[in-house]
C-alpha cells in the first residue's frame, strides 16, 4: 500500500514537474517557460519518515536508514521541519493566488465564493 | 662701522658694497680715485686691520690698504662658496643618518600597525574552543523506563536489566522502572581518535550490612536498591587502523570497556532493546573491558557492505566485575550479506557469533583438582542468526549453542529461591516448604552448574510497520534449554514477547507489550537418583527419592516501555 502511495506520488510530482518546465502541449508553452525561469519552483524537501525507516544504531545520536541512505535522528527532525514550513509556506502562497484569481475573472461561483472565504480567513490570520 | 669676518658675513658685506659701487658711479669713482689703483674699474680699494683681520672702506689708525679685483669679487658672490670637503662628508653623513631614521620610523609604524591589526583579530583560546566545541564533542543520552504489572509472578531471568520482580505468589506486583539511563559523551578532537565515556545508571542491590557506629551504636545500609552511577562505556576508537585500504577504510580499532561483539549489534538489528533483552544478553554482559578489531568491508563502486566483523579480546570478567582470571575471552562475529548492503542490516544477511572463555576465578582456585569444575569452567557460545532486514520490516531466526554458558545466577537473575543466593528463606514458612524448595535450589545448581552442561536455543524475532502508521509490531519468541543433557529438564522455558510500538518523533517511542516466562514442561517430580548423577546433594533434613514441583510457575507481565534516546 505504501508502495503504491509513494508511485503515485511520484507520479503527481512527475506531472507536476512537466507542467512546470513548459513541457506540456498546450500552446502557451512559451509563457510557461518564462514562468519558470523568472520564479523557478521551490526546491523540494525530501524528508524520510522515522517511523517507516530502520534502526541503525541505539547510540548517540540514533541512526536510521532510509532508502538506502542514513540519516541520524537530528537530520530526520531537521528535514522533518523544513518540510513542515516548505508545506506552509505553499499553503500560503497558494490561498491568495486562488481569491484574487477568481475576483479578476469575475467568477461569482460557489466555488470561487468558497475561495474568497478561504482567502479572507487565511489574511485575517496573518 | 665694523663688519663680522664670517664667511657669510663678508660675502654680504661685499655684495652689498659691490651693488653700491656698481649702481652708484660716484661712489665709485670716488673710492677708486682715492685709492690710486691700477684701474678706476677693475679694483676695489679697501683698509684691513691685520691685528683683527677687519676691512673697512675708510683709512684709519693701524689699518693698511688693501686691493681687490672686482671681477674676483663678482665671481667670488655669482658662485656659492663650496663647503671644505669635510663638511660634504658630514652632511652627507647626516643625510644618511636622517634617511636610515626615516625608514626605521617607517618600519616602526608599519610594525604598530601589523601588531593593531592582529590585536584586533586576535582570538582567545577560549573563544576558539567554544567555536569548535560542537566539532570536537558530541554528548547525548539515553533513557529507558517502564511500568510493569506482573498478574503471574514466578523465578526466572530478568526481562530488562535491573528489573527484579518477587517469586511466586506475588500476583498483581507493579513496578514503574528506569533500566538505562546513559549520558553519551564523545571526544574527537582529531580526526584519527574517538574517545567515549558513558556513565549508566543501574540498580544497587545487596551486598551491604548494617554497620556498627560507637560502642553501643549503629546504622543501616544505604546503598541497596539506590539507583547509582557506573561506567559502562569507556574507550578510545582508533579509526585510521587500515588508512589506505578502501575495502576497509571504516574499520576501527578499539581499547577499553566496550560494547561486546554480539548482544550490541543483535540490539540493534532487532531495535527494541528498551522492551527486552535479546537472548544471550541473559547469559553474558553486553560490555566487556578489551579490545577489538572491527568494522564494514566494501566493495565494488557502489561500496556495499559484504563483511561486517568484530574480533577481540577481552576480560573473563564483565564491565561489572572484578577481573580474577589469568586468562582471557575471546569473541568473533562476522555478518555476510550475500547480496551486499547499502547500510548495516541491508537486506539477507548471515551472522555467526563465537565465545570461548573459561570462568572468572582465580588461578588458584582454578587450579584446585575437582570433579566438576563448576563456575572454573570452560565456556563456550555459539550463535547463528540468518536475518532480512527492510525499512519497515525485519526478521530473523536464531539458533544458540552454549557450554558452561548458564548457570543459576542466569536462571534467577530476576528472583529465584533464597537458598540458591545463601539466604535464610523467612521462619514464617511451613519448613517442609523450605526444605523442597531447599532440594529444587539445589538440583538448578547440579543441572546447571556442573562443568558439564550444554545449553540451547531458538528464536525468532522481528518487526513489522503497519501500513502508514507510526505502529510497529514486534515480537520475540525464545525456546531455551538450560541444561541439554537432562532427559526433561524442569527448567526449561519459552520466552515471548509481543507488542506495538508507536514512534513519537525521532526521539521518543512508547510501547505496550506482554512478555512471559513459560516453563512449560509439566508438573514433575525429580527423581533423586537421576539428579544425583549430576552432582546433587541433598540439603540437611531432606529423605524424599523426589525433588517434588520441579516446574516453576509461569510468569506473566504487561509493560508500558518509553524510550528517549538523543
Amino acid at each position: 500500500m505504501r508502495s503504491l502511495t509513494r508511485t503515485m506520488g511520484l507520479c503527481t510530482f512527475s506531472l507536476a514537474l512537466i507542467a512546470a518546465s513548459g513541457c506540456s502541449t498546450t500552446s502557451n508553452q512559451g509563457n510557461a517557460m518564462k514562468l519558470a525561469a523568472a520564479d523557478p519552483p521551490e526546491k523540494s524537501v525530501v524528508a524520510p519518515d522515522v517511523s517507516h525507516c530502520a534502526l541503525v544504531t541505539i547510540s548517540s545520536p540514533v541512526l536510521y536508514a532510509c532508502n538506502g541512505k542514513v540519516y541520524s535522528e537530528h537530520k530526520l527532525a531537521r528535514l522533518r521541519e523544513e518540510a513542515r514550513r516548505q508545506k506552509a509556506r505553499e499553503d500560503a502562497s497558494k490561498k491568495p493566488a486562488t481569491n484574487s484569481g477568481g475576483a479578476a475573472n469575475g467568477q461569482g461561483n460557489s466555488s470561487a465564493n468558497a475561495n474568497s472565504t478561504a482567502g479572507t480567513s487565511a489574511s485575517s490570520k496573518m | 662701522m665694523r663688519l663680522k669676518v664670517s664667511f657669510g658675513a663678508r660675502a654680504f658685506a661685499a655684495a652689498t658694497v659691490l651693488l653700491t659701487l656698481l649702481w652708484t658711479p660716484r661712489l665709485f669713482a670716488q673710492v677708486a680715485s682715492g685709492g690710486g689703483g691700477p684701474g678706476s674699474s677693475g679694483e676695489l680699494h679697501l683698509f684691513v686691520d691685520p691685528n683683527t683681520g677687519q676691512l673697512f672702506i675708510k683709512p684709519g689708525p693701524g689699518r693698511v690698504p688693501v686691493s681687490l679685483p672686482v671681477s674676483a669679487l663678482g665671481a667670488a658672490l655669482a658662485k656659492p662658496p663650496q663647503p671644505p670637503a669635510q663638511q660634504q662628508q658630514q652632511l652627507q653623513q647626516v643625510e644618511q643618518r636622517q634617511q636610515a631614521l626615516e625608514a626605521k620610523t617607517q618600519k616602526l609604524e608599519a610594525n604598530a600597525q601589523k601588531t593593531a591589526d592582529q590585536v584586533t583579530q586576535m582570538v582567545p583560546a577560549w573563544q576558539h574552543y567554544v567555536d569548535t566545541f560542537g566539532s570536537r564533542m558530541y554528548i547525548g543520552a539515553q533513557f529507558w523506563a517502564d511500568w510493569a504489572w506482573y498478574p503471574h509472578t514466578s523465578y526466572g531471568p530478568q526481562l530488562l536489566t535491573q528489573i527484579n520482580p518477587p517469586g511466586p505468589g506475588n500476583g498483581g506486583y507493579n513496578s514503574i522502572d528506569i533500566t538505562r539511563s546513559y549520558i553519551n559523551a564523545f571526544f574527537n578532537p582529531t580526526d584519527d581518535w574517538i574517545l567515549r565515556i558513558t556513565p549508566n545508571l543501574y540498580r544497587q542491590l545487596g551486598g551491604a550490612t548494617n554497620q556498627g557506629y560507637g560502642a553501643l551504636g549503629g546504622f543501616g545500609q544505604t546503598v541497596s536498591g539506590n539507583y547509582s552511577w557506573r561506567l559502562k562505556y569507556g574507550y578510545m576508537q582508533y579509526t585510521k587502523i587500515f588508512q589506505g585500504v578502501d575495502a576497509l577504510s571504516d574499520d576501527s580499532l578499539i581499547v577499553g570497556q566496550q560494547p561486546e561483539p554480539l548482544v550490541p549489534w543483535e540490539e540493534d538489528l532487532y531495535g527494541f532493546r528498551y522492551v527486552n533483552l535479546v537472548t544471550w544478553n541473559m547469559s553474558m554482559a553486553s560490555t566487556f573491558p578489551g579490545i577489538t578489531l572491527q568494522g564494514p568491508i566494501r566493495f565494488g563502486e557502489q561500496r556495499l557492505q559484504y563483511i561486517d566483523y568484530n574480533v577481540g579480546v577481552f576480560d573473563e570478567g564483565s564491565f561489572h566485575a572484578l577481573e580474577q582470571a589469568d586468562t582471557k575471552e575471546a569473541m568473533a562475529r562476522v555478518s555476510v550479506y550475500p547480496f551486499g548492503a547499502r547500510w548495516r542490516y541491508d537486506g539477507l544477511g548471515i551472522t555467526t557469533f563465537y565465545d570461548w572463555g573459561w570462568g572468572n576465578v582465580t588461578p588458584d582456585l582454578m587450579n584446585l583438582p575437582a570433579d566438576l569444575k563448576g563456575p572454573q569452567s570452560e565456556i563456550m557460545r555459539l550463535a547463528e542468526i540468518v536475518h532480512y532486514t527492510t525499512d519497515t520490516w525485519q526478521i530473523a531466526f536464531e539458533y544458540d549453542w552454549g557450554r558452561n554458558a548458564w548457570s543459576p545466577g542466569n536462571q534467577f537473575s530476576a528472583s529465584g529461591p533464597a537458598q540458591i543466593f545463601g539466604v535464610e528463606p523467612s521462619t514464617e514458612v511451613p519448613s517442609y516448604i523450605v526444605l523442597n524448595q531447599a532440594a529444587w535450589a539445589n538440583l538448578s545448581n547440579a543441572l546447571m552448574n556442573n562443568g558439564r552442561s550444554y545449553q540451547q536455543g531458538l528464536n525468532v524475532f522481528g518487526h513489522y510497520v503497519l501500513g502508514d502508521t507510526p505502529f510497529t509490531l514486534f515480537g520475540w519468541a525464545e525456546q531455551w534449554l538450560p541444561a541439554t543433557n537432562v532427559k526433561v529438564d524442569p527448567f526449561d522455558f519459552i520466552r515471548l514477547v509481543a507488542g506495538i510500538s508507536y514512534q513519537y518523533n525521532e526521539y521518543v517511542r512508547i510501547a505496550l507489550d506482554y512478555q512471559s516466562i513459560l516453563y512449560y514442561h509439566k508438573q514433575m517430580a525429580f527423581p533423586v537418583s537421576y539428579a544425583q548423577t549430576f552432582g546433587w546433594t541433598a540439603p540437611t533434613g531432606f529423605t524424599g527419592s523426589t525433588v517434588p514441583y520441579a516446574v516453576a510457575p509461569d510468569q506473566q507481565t504487561v509493560m508500558l516501555n518509553f524510550e528517549y534516546a538523543f
